[in-house]
């Protein structure tokens, strides 16, 4: 169901370096305090992810279980968990675990998508039709239970949980991709292109691939949330984690079994999750701002 | 609730219920686990324990109109078991029976039953439970299959309906035939109804609800509840227990010293904390002090001793090692058993993957699941008397629920010889050495005595067996 | 139209087929026989026997697939495997709970969003404006089992307002509610944001179009009836996006129903999956898969009822 889906901004012309572009559309991106708010979160996070082993202050499997369902401490200083292991130490561990997933799921979403996108926009006909089909029925259906299914059934390893996560984000890459080469096939100036023997491959790749970008990097921004929070979410139900790995999700659902006792876990955790997804979600509305796209964002794409 | 047939029963709700709906020729004095004469008028036992002269009393009528009890009922429903006399059965349970060999009717109401040898569960455990039930030959015979989700017994309330996962519906016998009457009464209640309840927590949630007279809950809920005045909550200990087992067989654990290593990793108090909230007892070998016979109150009570796990790996030159931990997801809080062992293990250098299965993998007895398991952790439940606790350990049960490959002849001699002996203080003396032995061969951890934890309204006055067993048919109402 | 609605039709009953598909033929990828982890050591040869025709485990895939249709078309989608009883009457029993609770949060959130999207395009720019923009943005991005743990953490556990577990009594309407309450707000909240968004986007263009202008031109100055004349046809992307509502949601009342442990459709999948039941998990998964593509194609069909615009671009 799109509401508002059309074709992304005029075909770009502009070939000026890419690093200054990049440095201008950051500072663009900066001046709202939304966008300034994203870039924090996601800065905040890339430092956390690469530096977590130093920046927390306990070994996150190590258990103290006298010590256990405490409120912030000074030793502790978000509290701990039901075998007294350091919250801190965890939920900085589980930036690592979310990021190595949502990453290779939506890029793999973002490859799939980017060919299922182009067959579909140049080949048409028939197979434009299956295609759209196949989208709309995956786009749709909620991407949980599809999950779970398909998951509890061949079981929750990471390899399995990134392809299943990537194919739920398919159908919007795809239809970026497809809206796009539909656009460019429509415009006479490729005709002449074609006419005077430019081969297909070139066409696609001098036309489309720039004008797509823009739209791609926003939605592979407002995935990338939505990718953190089916893979934490499928960690709450109970998928595929190997204890001791301090998944977020885990955090959360040993966190709530006991919430009558501490609700530390899940406070901490669900500010965090809170914070990582709107962090992303608003730096992704604010590049469209600035790069000017207009694409269908449904939140069924992204739970 | 699966099967209500003694022959075949499965879970522990069965035994319940069954309570209610069938009698033996004697049964325990409600709340204790005394004997006294049930549907036996006489229950003499010979001086050498091999034969029983009993005789029946008259006039006691099965449910749904199958006449009166006798002794033919008697020897039906022993032999049954025990797969002799023309019955080629296989019941799990041919133990209880095993020593029978025959049951000989010498008049309508008068038999006496004889054993090859003799059998001390025989008296303590077999008769007064669900193995001494006696059926109605006619009913059994009538409904062949159906019988044990539709059985004929002569207790205090008869069997109306079970509805799968919903629920099982007994309703007072009004043409009870007093077996119970000199120690307790008729059925109080109209009809009692026993739930079938996913978990512990449903369990609570029903209670506060009031859909639910009375349940088990989980140990994290008894503080709630005993605050509650509309509660009460009662303690039981059990003969049950839970434990950390290592496959002697597997590679990996065939050494006696990496065994021990293992054993001086785990902080049993920890797991106790974490895991169960400090609620149960700590066990320290497979008899309880709960049972009169066969406790062992000198076992070792281990402190964990990491340094010593290491020096006793680079003894037997075990390095980089690393171990699979399995369990079942129907194990309460297994889960956190695990993470504290993982995390134990690791301080002592050893690896620790944590594999939870569904209940029908984990207990899938031999074959390639029992080749390949390695660390596993799980309970047992048992009965009022050692054996059926040291039955599972023998040589014969290698491949089969003996999980830990543990066989020891020695072991399966005092076993023997315990079982036969009439003498509880020789058979004390048996179990303890026995339960010395298994110490020697440092196959199990051993974690907890579970108790169990009831509450109920105000109002209803439970009525619970030693082992941990509610007794429907005995609660009352108490008094204002 | 009615040739659109049959494509629409056979296109979605190839969905669920496709599902069913994979489902039967997922079964055999697993390791193991799929009846000894289903049944366990206990099993019976006849209980074994059964289950294997019971499921169909024996016949080819696609026989597997027509023979559970076939079966559905008369009501009858299979029993559960550990009581026998008929997986339908399970359904039947937890899909109220489930229903109520969708429904109940798609009328919240739309008789939230509804205002808020006016009183958002009537003033653009406003701080009001500003402040629901980044409202809706903010509860849009945020999992459902955090805004709903978030919900159970501060009504039920802290502030103890609410109840925090179960579904409540049906016979005692009012703690049925108190029960339904703070899932309800879980989901709508989701809801509400997206469809304020929608809500407000569709007003500005409708009040900027020429329908309006030209009311306008014609003496209607009453604000209130611009309004109401707007609302009309603002309101039909949103008619559209109910079934996607409903299908987004019956994902997010998975997580809302273990959280506050009520019985519904999404506890009843959960456990059947964590007790690897299959009948249950497939008959499960089908209802969903039906209920949600009903929902789709009705509101997709209501859309275009309701739109002619819509109806005018997509003939051809």
């Amino acid at each position: 169901m799109s509401v508002s889906t059309a074709p992304p901004g005029a075909p770009s012309r502009r070939r000026s370096v890419p690093g200054a572009k990049v440095a201008a559309g950051l500072r663009r991106v900066a001046r709202s305090p939304a966008g300034a708010f994203g870039l924090l979160v996601v800065a905040a996070l890339l430092v956390v992810a690469i530096l977590a082993p130093v920046l927390a202050p306990h070994d996150y499997a190590a258990i103290d279980v006298p010590r256990r369902l405490e409120g912030p401490s000074s030793d502790y200083w978000l509290g701990t968990d039901h075998l007294g292991r350091d919250l801190l130490s965890r939920l900085i561990g589980g930036v690592r675990i979310a990021l190595r997933i949502a990453v290779p799921a939506v890029l793999l979403g973002l490859a799939i998508g980017l060919v299922v996108g182009l067959v579909a926009g140049y080949v048409g006909r028939w197979v434009d039709t299956v295609a759209v089909v196949v989208m709309d029925a995956i786009q749709s259906f909620p991407a949980v239970i599809l999950a779970l299914t398909v998951l509890a059934l061949l079981g929750g390893s990471a390899t399995n949980i990134i392809v299943v996560i990537a194919i739920a984000f398919v159908p919007g890459f795809a239809r970026v991709t497809r809206a796009a080469v539909q656009s460019i096939k429509q415009n006479t100036y490729i005709d002449a292109e074609r006419n005077l023997g430019a081969g297909t491959a070139r066409i696609i790749l001098r036309h489309v691939l720039p004008n797509i970008v823009a739209p791609l990097l926003v939605l592979t921004a407002m995935d990338l949330p939505g990718a953190i929070a089916i893979e934490s979410g499928l960690a709450f139900l109970g998928l595929g984690v190997q204890p001791p790995t301090p998944d977020w999700g885990v955090i959360l659902s040993d966190g709530f079994e006991r919430i009558s006792l501490s609700p530390w876990p899940v406070l901490w955790t669900c500010l965090l999750l809170a914070f990582v997804t709107l962090g992303f979600t608003f730096l992704g509305e604010r590049l469209r701002d600035v790069l000017d796209v207009r694409t269908d964002d449904s939140p069924a794409s992204s739970r | 609730m699966s099967n209500l047939d003694p022959a075949f029963t499965a879970g522990r709700s069965d035994t319940e219920i069954m309570t209610c709906v069938f009698e033996g020729l004697q049964s325990y004095r409600p709340g204790t686990l005394d004997l006294v004469d049930t549907l036996a008028e006489e229950f003499e036992v010979s001086d050498d324990g091999t034969r029983i002269r009993f005789r029946v009393r008259k006039g006691i009528p099965f449910h749904h109109g199958y006449g009166e009890v006798t002794a033919e009922d008697v020897r039906f429903s022993f032999e049954r078991i025990a797969g002799v006399g023309g019955f080629d059965f296989d019941s799990a349970y041919e133990d209880d029976w095993g020593a029978l060999r025959e049951v000989r009717v010498t008049g309508r109401y008068t038999g006496e039953i004889n054993l090859k040898h003799p059998f001390a569960p025989l008296f303590i455990t077999t008769v007064p439970m669900d193995r001494g039930y006696v059926l109605s030959k006619r009913a059994v015979q009538d409904r062949t299959e159906g019988f044990g989700t539709r059985p004929v017994g002569t207790g205090p309330y008869e069997f109306v309906e079970w509805k799968p996962r919903v629920h099982t519906l007994l309703r007072r016998f009004d043409d009870y035939g007093g077996a119970r009457n000199t120690y307790a009464g008729p059925g109080v209640w109209d009809e009692i109804e026993i739930r079938a309840v996913p978990n512990d927590n449903s369990a609570s949630i029903a209670l506060t609800t009031g859909e639910l007279d009375f349940g088990i809950i989980a140990p994290i809920d008894g503080p709630s509840f005993r605050a509650d005045p509309n509660f009460a909550v009662t303690r039981r200990s059990t003969v049950d227990y839970r434990f950390i087992g290592m496959n002697e067989a597997h590679p990996k654990l065939r050494d006696r010293r990496v065994r021990e290593a293992v054993r001086w990793a785990v902080d049993v108090d920890s797991i106790l904390a974490a895991a169960f909230d400090n609620a149960f007892d700590r066990a320290t070998a497979v008899i309880p002090p709960t049972m009169d016979v066969g406790h062992w109150p000198g076992a070792p009570r281990r402190k964990p001793d990491p340094e010593r796990s290491r020096a006793l790996l680079r003894e037997a030159g075990a390095t980089d090692l690393s171990f699979r931990l399995t369990t079942s997801t129907d194990q309460q809080n297994a889960d956190v058993v695990c993470q504290v062992v993982q995390a134990n293990l690791r301080e002592a250098g050893i690896g620790c993957e944590i594999e939870m299965q569904d209940p029908g993998t984990f207990f899938t007895l031999g074959g390639e699941v029992q080749r390949s398991r390695e660390l596993f952790y799980t309970a047992f439940s048992s009965f009022p008397d050692p054996y059926w606790s040291m039955v599972w350990f023998t040589c014969a049960q290698v491949d089969v629920w003996n999980f830990q490959s543990f066989c020891d002849e020695r072991f399966d001699d005092l076993h023997r010889r315990a079982a036969r002996s009439l003498d509880p203080a020789e058979r004390d003396r048996l179990y303890v050495e026995m339960q010395r032995r298994w110490d020697e061969a440092a196959n199990t951890i051993w974690v907890a005595w579970p108790t169990e934890i009831y509450a109920g309204k105000q109002g209803v006055e439970a009525c619970i067996r030693p082992d941990g067993r509610m007794l429907p048919a005995d609660f009352r109402r108490a008094a204002t | 139209m009615m040739a659109y609605a049959l494509r629409r039709l056979a296109m979605t009953a190839m969905v669920v087929l496709v599902l069913l598909t994979l489902l039967a033929a997922l079964v055999h990828v697993l390791p193991g026989d799929p009846v000894t982890l289903m049944l366990g050591p206990q099993a019976s040869g006849d209980l074994s026997r059964l289950a294997r025709t019971e499921m169909d485990l024996d016949s080819p895939v696609h026989l597997q697939v027509w023979h559970f249709i076939a079966g559905a078309a008369q009501g009858d989608l299979g029993r559960d495997f550990l009581t026998r009883v008929p997986v339908a009457s399970l359904i039947a029993q937890a899909l109220p709970h489930t229903l109520i609770l969708a429904v109940s949060s798609l009328v919240l959130a739309v008789a939230v969003a509804i205002p808020l999207g006016v009183v958002s395009a009537a003033r653009p720019g406003s701080l009001l404006d500003r402040a629901v923009g980044t409202v809706s943005v903010g509860v849009i991005s945020i999992p459902s089992y955090v805004v709903g743990l978030s919900l159970l953490l501060v009504f039920a556990v802290w502030l103890g307002w609410l109840p925090a577990l179960g579904a409540g009594a049906l016979r005692s309407p009012i703690d049925y509610v108190a029960h339904l309450l703070l899932p309800m707000c879980a989901l709508a909240l989701i809801w509400a944001g997206y469809l304020a968004r929608i809500v407000r986007a569709s007003m500005l263009e409708v009040l900027d179009s020429n329908y309006i202008r030209a009311a306008r031109a014609f003496g209607v100055h009453d604000r209130r009836i611009l309004y109401q004349l707007s609302l009309r046809n603002a309101i039909v992307p949103v008619v559209a996006l109910l079934g996607v509502a409903l299908g987004d949601l019956m994902g997010s009342a998975i997580f809302v129903e273990v959280i506050f442990t009520r019985n519904g459709l999404g506890t009843l999948l959960y456990n059947a999956i964590a007790e690897r039941n299959f009948p249950v998990v497939r008959g499960a998964v089908v209802v969903i898969a039906v209920l949600f593509v009903v929902a789709n194609l009705a509101a997709d069909l209501a859309n275009r009822l309701l739109d002619p615009r819509v109806r005018a671009d997509q003939a051809g």
